[in-house]
């Protein structure tokens, strides 16, 4: 037995050179990256900020203006129906993805003959560009040529359906693209995570009487949030850079019905020669997108600090 | 094959200290194994003499080098992984040969020694396969391949039977003893399979929390162990611990336990003398399960125990044996034969020639005079 | 000891149970009009691009062929007119492969290393990396548009596709690094250990060891890479030119041009054409991108 020593002064050991090489390879590997990264990150943010505070307009000027980009900003109101457009589409294109796909999910989860068949039908949207999706879905929506002459001609003449031409929904037009390119997504990220519940269990709430409905609704479900947080975090940044989807699909009208953010950041840098105005609306994307990640990935810490919580020793 | 000194080495994580003050002198071919809880600090100080990680402190001698600036491949160890870390794409013998390959050793001389070594492990047959093909105790036997191919002055084993079920991993166990038998390397092995430590050692490093708490060969460490960590770390089903009041005076010591008016009180006479200093305080009494016999067949360091028997578990060779003394529940391991009822009340004699007895303030083992 | 010479009816019929029935019926009938729902898109213009340009004019966007005829992939493909340059979409798919496959294997083989850097050395700055990759990801594209365009400018690579694979290379590296980083992670370190001590340096592991360990995360890479930059509108339509334009740009600007006829039956050909690279790699890959999607991002 010996006893506890006193605790010597810790130096700085002179490493060989040999472990100080071994150790400089992936620090040079791994340099670029953090280089290129760096200046994508922080220098490329910061100068759109600062651009954002100049008075540019069709060529960039560094002076300070202030904060007069981000009022007119306000005043514009091809901005605010963005801004609110996209308030609502987010909410639509979220709620009804995660609910069909959820769906979806479950049935897929009851032995289904021919999955790998129907995953693959469901999950090819995802593969598909915005613009061949807007492109396809404005021509089957357009009621001159999709689906409204498609029921016309097989003899229903009173149907109607002008989503896309009417300037009050149009809007749900986009929903509707953008709900059919995510929800195969959702399923097969949810239906991944439902193959990883323990099965015991679900075999426990068997024995103890529940039906199939209430194990997924009351065990399964809410043990799979990891996934649906997951989920939630790659919709909300979809719907935030919302862009090809609406130009191909309805070019943002009709008028400025659906017009999105997105669309307006390009639309001022590139086409209306208002630089500072386009960088302002660009700096409150990031906002934005911050301002709505941040609490859905602090709600995913907490549940997992939760859950990981209760068992630690 | 060399001797390893381990110098005043400390390991410092950020704020966490993982070893403290290690010091050991591990001979020439000797079997070391190091040995103690998870976390205890047994495969931080396996990694530092592999040259994986840094020592914060200290200095390492292999044979006559320092080798405490030299990364893991300059030190000439070998080392078998508990996982055994087989290289999942290569074939057997690109896991052998690997290493050769690395120090440029000509194709000939790889040849003759993967020849060599899989005659010696008998692993001819498997050269070609992928360790995927290969059953627990083949991969086994290859990362022992691995490892021999170096010829190293020193082989490190970091748990290398925990992933193998229980039979093979007697088997292999002896086979390792077999090897070292023969080839005489110097080994240092991690786990935390006391038996394993036991029956494979020439000495065993006892650590808890990141300090050397003992080392010596396994009958010191079983017979007289350090301190009260030791004694219960080493044996199963563990050593009883009982706190106990020492009485009386010089050829009449009394130890007693009192508690809610039941009592057990065990007279010393002119026995253990060194507890003398402790009359009118405490001293831990560590009784191991087979210090409890039934019979007095001999002298007179027996004393008397009437226990309650609480449960009866025979496991084959013996009967294992919990049951109540005063208020404390304590264990015994008796003849197979010997099945008493619950609840029935019977009488244990302890042996006093063998007890240990520790200070409970410092937990260290008073030693006998 | 069980008899075993005479075996037990294992066909027995289980009682028909209407109800569990009927639940059958409703589970397979609601993913069977889903997944019409879903494959109607492409079946449509899968369709139309057989057609005659006047027989969709006639009848209806949506409708069954009932004259075939293959002109329209040919006048897609080269003779089509998009910006009033007649050449068809050929210049542009050539230009986006150009494009989007040295884009996406380097920025494959750039995560790949950094994957292995990140997590099996110890790295003091480990952490920042990771930060920074985990942001770059995140970020909207629209923040650094204007920046990116300047700083290419200054370069001189304004609108070409050297310009544009860089954006794509630099983007794509957080994305490429954050996944191999995912796979690489869970690679038992004792393996890296074993190499180690075999006096293997950094390079050496990662040829031998690592890289014949990744087929899986490789392919998942360079099956998103592929999709995600062959896809991407942005960027693509922010820098380029009439003398280099990729795919998804081009076939913005035939979808923008409303004057004239609608051209449905070269239009639906051309719009396959753009999604056809990415969807064999769907079908073919399906596998490897299910696994890309559950393992990548879940993460």
């Amino acid at each position: 037995m010996q006893s506890v020593a006193q605790m010597p002064e810790f130096r700085t050991r002179s490493v060989s050179r040999a472990a100080r090489m071994a150790q400089l390879v992936p620090t040079l590997v791994l340099l670029p990256t953090l280089i290129t990264t760096g200046i994508y990150i922080f220098v490329f943010v910061c100068w759109n900020i600062y651009l954002s505070l100049s008075s540019s307009t069709l060529l960039p000027v560094y002076d300070f203006a202030g904060f007069d980009a981000y009022t007119r900003l306000w005043r514009n109101p091809r901005w605010t129906t963005g801004v609110n457009n996209l308030a609502i589409f987010g909410a639509l294109y979220i709620a009804l993805s995660l609910l069909v796909g959820v769906v979806l999910a479950v049935l897929m989860d009851q032995r289904i003959k021919g999955e790998n068949f129907l995953r693959s039908i469901f999950l090819y949207p995802i593969a598909i560009s915005f613009v061949v999706t807007g492109t396809t879905w404005q021509w089957i929506l357009n009621p001159s040529t999709g689906l409204e002459k498609f029921f016309h001609d097989l003899g229903w003449t009173s149907f109607e359906f002008s989503l896309i031409t009417s300037r009050e929904t149009a809007l749900y037009a986009v929903v509707i693209a953008a709900v059919w390119h995510a929800s195969g997504f959702v399923m097969v990220m949810v239906l991944a995570a439902l193959r990883g519940v323990d099965h015991d269990v679900v075999k426990a709430g068997r024995i103890d009487g529940a039906g199939m409905f209430k194990i997924y609704r009351r065990i399964i479900l809410p043990s799979i949030w990891p996934v649906i947080i997951s989920v939630l975090i790659i919709l909300l940044q979809f719907a935030i850079k919302t862009f090809d989807l609406v130009l191909a699909l309805t070019h943002g009208g009709p008028g400025i019905s659906t017009t999105f953010p997105a669309i307006f950041v390009y639309d001022r840098l590139f086409a209306a020669g208002e630089l500072a105005q386009g960088a302002a609306a660009a700096v409150w994307l990031l906002i934005g997108l911050t301002v709505v990640l941040l609490p859905v990935i602090a709600l995913g810490w907490v549940l997992r600090k939760q859950r990981n919580g209760g068992g630690h020793a | 094959m060399a001797r390893l000194t381990i110098d005043s080495t400390w390991k410092k994580y950020g704020e966490f200290l993982a070893l403290r003050d290690i010091n050991l002198d591990i001979r020439d071919g000797e079997f070391v194994v190091l040995v103690g809880p998870s976390g205890c600090g047994k495969s931080t100080l396996l990694s530092i003499i592999a040259g994986l990680e840094e020592t914060s402190y200290g200095t390492l001698t292999l044979g006559e080098r320092d080798v405490t600036d030299l990364s893991a491949k300059d030190r000439n160890i070998a080392m078998v992984f508990q996982s055994y870390a087989l290289y999942p794409t290569m074939t057997v013998r690109q896991n052998i040969t690997f290493g050769m390959e690395n120090r440029r050793v000509p194709k000939d001389a790889q040849k003759k020694v993967v020849a060599d070594v899989a005659r010696l492990l008998q692993i001819e047959p498997l050269l070609d396969r992928k360790p995927s093909q290969l059953s627990g105790g083949q991969r086994q036997r290859v990362a022992m391949g691995r490892a021999l191919v170096r010829d190293p002055q020193l082989f490190l084993f970091d748990e290398p039977l925990s992933n193998l079920d229980a039979k093979l991993r007697v088997e292999m166990r002896t086979e390792i003893k077999k090897l070292h038998k023969r080839l005489g390397q110097t080994i240092v092995y991690v786990t935390h399979d006391q038996i394993e430590a036991m029956t494979l050692s020439d000495r065993i490093v006892v650590m808890n929390g990141g300090v050397v708490q003992q080392f010596a060969d396994p009958d010191t460490i079983y017979r007289e162990p350090a301190n009260k960590f030791v004694a219960g770390f080493m044996g199963s089903p563990s050593m009883n611990f009982i706190d106990m009041e020492v009485e009386g005076r010089q050829n009449d010591i009394r130890l007693v336990y009192r508690s809610n008016g039941a009592e057990l009180a065990i007279p010393l006479g002119r026995r253990h003398e060194e507890l003398l200093p402790y009359v009118g305080g405490k001293v831990t009494i560590g009784a191991r399960p087979e210090h409890f016999v039934l019979d007095s067949k001999q002298d007179g360091t027996l004393v008397p125990v009437s226990a309650r028997v609480e449960v009866v578990e025979p496991t084959g060779p013996d009967t294992m044996l919990v049951f109540q003394v005063a208020d404390l529940s304590l264990v015994a391991v008796l003849p197979a034969n010997f099945r008493p009822a619950e609840d029935e009340v019977i009488n244990l004699l302890l042996d006093l020639e063998h007890v240990c007895f520790f200070d409970p303030e410092t937990t260290v083992r008073i030693p006998r005079i | 000891m069980p008899d075993t010479d005479t075996l037990p009816d294992f066909n027995r019929k289980k009682p028909f149970n209407p109800r569990r029935f009927a639940t059958r019926v409703a589970v397979y009938s609601i993913l069977i009009v889903v997944g019409l729902f879903t494959i109607m898109p492409l079946a449509v213009i899968l369709l139309n691009s057989l057609r005659f340009n006047a027989d969709i004019l006639r009848e209806s966007f949506i409708g069954w062929p009932t004259r075939i005829t293959l002109e329209n992939w040919d006048v897609a493909w080269s003779s089509a007119c998009i910006n009033a340059s007649c050449t068809g979409v050929k210049p542009y798919f050539i230009a986006s492969m150009l494009m989007v496959v040295p884009a996406t294997l380097i920025s494959t083989a750039i995560g790949l290393v950094n994957g292995f850097a990140l997590t099996k050395w110890k790295m003091p700055f480990a952490s920042v990396v990771f930060v920074a990759i985990t942001i770059g990801v995140f970020l909207p594209p629209q923040v650094v548009l204007l920046p990116w365009a300047i700083a290419l400018s200054w370069l001189g690579l304004s609108k070409s596709l050297a310009g544009l694979a860089l954006v794509h290379i630099i983007q794509g590296t957080c994305f490429t690094t954050l996944f191999c980083r995912n796979y690489l992670v869970n690679l038992p370190d004792d393996l890296i250990k074993a190499a180690r001590i075999d006096g293997a340096g950094f390079f050496r592991t990662f040829w031998k060891i690592v890289v014949p360990l990744s087929p899986p995360i490789i392919i998942v890479t360079i099956i998103w890479q592929f999709t995600f930059i062959w896809n991407e509108f942005l960027f693509a339509v922010t820098f380029s030119s009439s003398d280099f334009r990729p795919i998804t740009a081009a076939l913005m600007s035939l979808n923008a041009d409303d004057t004239g006829v609608s051209e449905y039956g070269f239009g639906s050909a051309a719009v396959l054409i753009a999604a056809i690279p990415p969807l064999l790699i769907y079908f073919f890959g399906g596998r490897y991108f299910v696994r890309g999607l559950t393992q990548g991002a879940v993460k």
